[in-house]
């Protein structure tokens, strides 16, 4: 995947490839908008957000093919953008990180490659829900995003530690809520 | 509580970056532990699946094309006729490198056939169905090959391949240095042939150096496997794997340390490891050339200015012999070789100056 991403960089970069362009943006589009939606809680404000940032890679695409990890690179982007349109909204003067907010939609698995019960995915939806907003962001930015701990702590501007410490709660946490049913394991281990 | 390290070994094991203590350490806990199993697996078991809702983007890109159009941002709109300038700010990576002196970054993927794009190359030369490409002097080229195979030719350098390319093996014959992305096609293996060596390779990521005025001829794998066979010694070919380097000596002058030998005749075959320019910065000696750098390390001051003169299509002359066996390590980006010569005097005693067209280097 992230060969296919280079690629892309490469084609924009040295040839002004509108469809690579295209491609790159559909490919990062959910999770920027997403992480943007986080700090803005204004689905507008995020796709205006998502938009600011690849008008940018466009204005400065000579340069992107020397841009080592993308991904991170557009995060951040996007957390920069983000926290000035909400600077202009007035509504808060600094980023305050325990404010982020996630969509309860969004953490959702595909059903059908799941080797567990719907009722433990409930289960462990909601402990996921029920984390608190910084150490959601925290842990879906590892999961989903595929994040080293380190990368985390530079986008958000928290220490490594911070980031660590919020990733073991939240893994606790979320084993608590699996907890050890007897029955449950039966049950569903005979109906595979 | 003693547990709650767990879940700190854990995370490091779910990101890739637990080191083999630690994950041994987990292995322990865990065996003191054993309520602990069944939500762990659970959890591994999720690990691996998205929890990300992906939300149809098309309509936002069309969206987002429209908001960069109310901006009059410059752009190649589908549907809108492409004008003239466009196609002029189209540019081959060789341009980039003399002009813009951008650098080119390493690029390890395999094409999939039907791009839209293609590189812009020179019109090769093309003898009955033969097709050959040439870098200039001080200058590199990038090309594809027809099976989709990317080639970056170093200065100097050339390639000649028959057409049509889609045989029951893709063979080229290289003079000179260049790097390789061979797309994988295990039905046709990608045979390289060099003067005293031919390079075998299924799809993989090499270097190939094989200049006719050099003592040695070299291969470097990056990526992958290939098979390196010395001509005129039939059945013994030489396997590489990653980051390994196959080095023909012509006759004995260095003093490498011998891996592999032959003590059949006076050619030498060492296989060494591929340098890295140093431990923080991961950019291989051996390829540097492709982004653009020219990197020596620990090499002799003679051998630097024969890379140099490669690089930059001059033509240098080294008269102190104290000098030409000074060893030196750095590296050259952007800088043009009157630069790069100041660069040296820092570190390095000695002065040039210019005669007709060579440079010439003295104590």
């Amino acid at each position: 995947m992230a060969l296919h991403i280079k690629e892309l960089q490469e084609r924009i970069a040295l040839f002004d490839d509108e469809k690579a362009y295209e491609a790159l943006y559909l490919h990062f589009y959910s999770s920027l908008r997403q992480f943007a939606f986080s700090i803005l809680r204004s689905k507008q404000l995020a796709e205006e957000t998502v938009s600011d940032v690849f008008i940018n890679i466009w204005k400065r695409r000579r340069d992107l093919d020397q841009i080592q990890h993308l991904q991170l690179y557009l995060l951040k982007a996007t957390r920069l953008t983000a926290i000035n349109y909400q600077k202009q909204r007035k509504r808060q003067s600094s980023m305050v990180v325990d404010d982020y907010w996630v969509e309860l939609e969004s953490v959702y698995f595909d059903p059908e490659r799941l080797m567990v019960t719907e009722e433990m995915l409930a289960r462990i939806l909601a402990a996921i829900n029920a984390l608190p907003p910084r150490c959601q962001m925290i842990f879906k930015l590892i999961k989903d995003e595929g994040l080293k701990h380190r990368e985390v702590a530079d986008l958000l501007g928290l220490s490594l530690k911070t980031v660590e410490n919020q990733m073991s709660i939240a893994l606790k946490k979320i084993s608590e809520s699996i907890g050890f049913d007897i029955y449950t394991t039966i049950s569903a281990r005979s109906a595979k | 509580m003693a547990s709650d390290i767990i879940w700190h070994l854990l995370s490091k094991k779910l990101t890739g970056e637990a080191s083999p203590e630690e994950l041994a350490q987990l292995g322990e806990l865990l065996k003191q532990h054993p309520e602990i199993h069944y939500p762990l697996q659970n959890i591994l078991d999720l690990w691996e699946l998205k929890s990300r809702q992906e939300t149809p983007a098309s309509d936002a890109y069309a969206a987002h094309l429209r908001r960069m159009r109310e901006q009059t941002i410059d752009f190649p709109y589908p549907g809108v006729q492409p004008q003239s300038t466009l196609k002029t700010r189209k540019r081959t990576p060789l341009v980039i490198s003399i002009v813009s002196a951008t650098v080119i970054t390493i690029l390890f993927f395999i094409l999939r056939p039907g791009q839209s794009s293609e590189p812009i190359k020179k019109t090769p030369a093309v003898l009955g169905d033969i097709e050959i490409h040439s870098a200039q002097p001080g200058l590199r080229k990038k090309l594809l090959l027809p099976d989709g195979s990317q080639v970056w030719l170093n200065s100097g350098s050339t390639i000649s391949f028959k057409k049509p390319f889609k045989q029951a093996s893709r063979e080229v014959e290289l003079s000179g240095e260049a790097y390789f992305d061979v797309k994988r096609d295990t039905s046709r293996p990608f045979v390289i042939h060099t003067d005293r060596i031919d390079v075998r390779v299924l799809g993989t990521v090499f270097n190939v150096k094989s200049y006719p005025n050099d003592k040695t001829t070299e291969a470097s794998l990056i990526h992958g496997r290939i098979e390196v066979n010395v001509k005129g010694r039939p059945g013994r070919p030489v396997i590489l794997t990653p980051n390994e380097k196959f080095i023909l000596q012509a006759n004995e002058t260095d003093n490498k340390t011998i891996v592999r030998g032959s003590t059949e005749s006076k050619t030498r075959i060492i296989i060494d490891s591929i340098k890295y320019f140093a431990p923080a910065d991961s950019t291989i000696i051996e390829t540097g050339w492709t982004e653009n750098k020219l990197i020596f390390r620990d090499e002799s001051f003679a051998g630097v200015m024969e890379k140099m003169e490669r690089w930059y299509n001059i033509t240098i002359r080294v008269e102190s012999p104290s000098l030409a066996e000074e060893r030196i390590t750095g590296s050259f980006e952007r800088e043009n070789w009157q630069q790069a010569l100041r660069a040296l005097q820092m570190t390095t005693k000695f002065k040039y100056r210019i005669e007709n067209e060579d440079i010439i280097l003295y104590r």
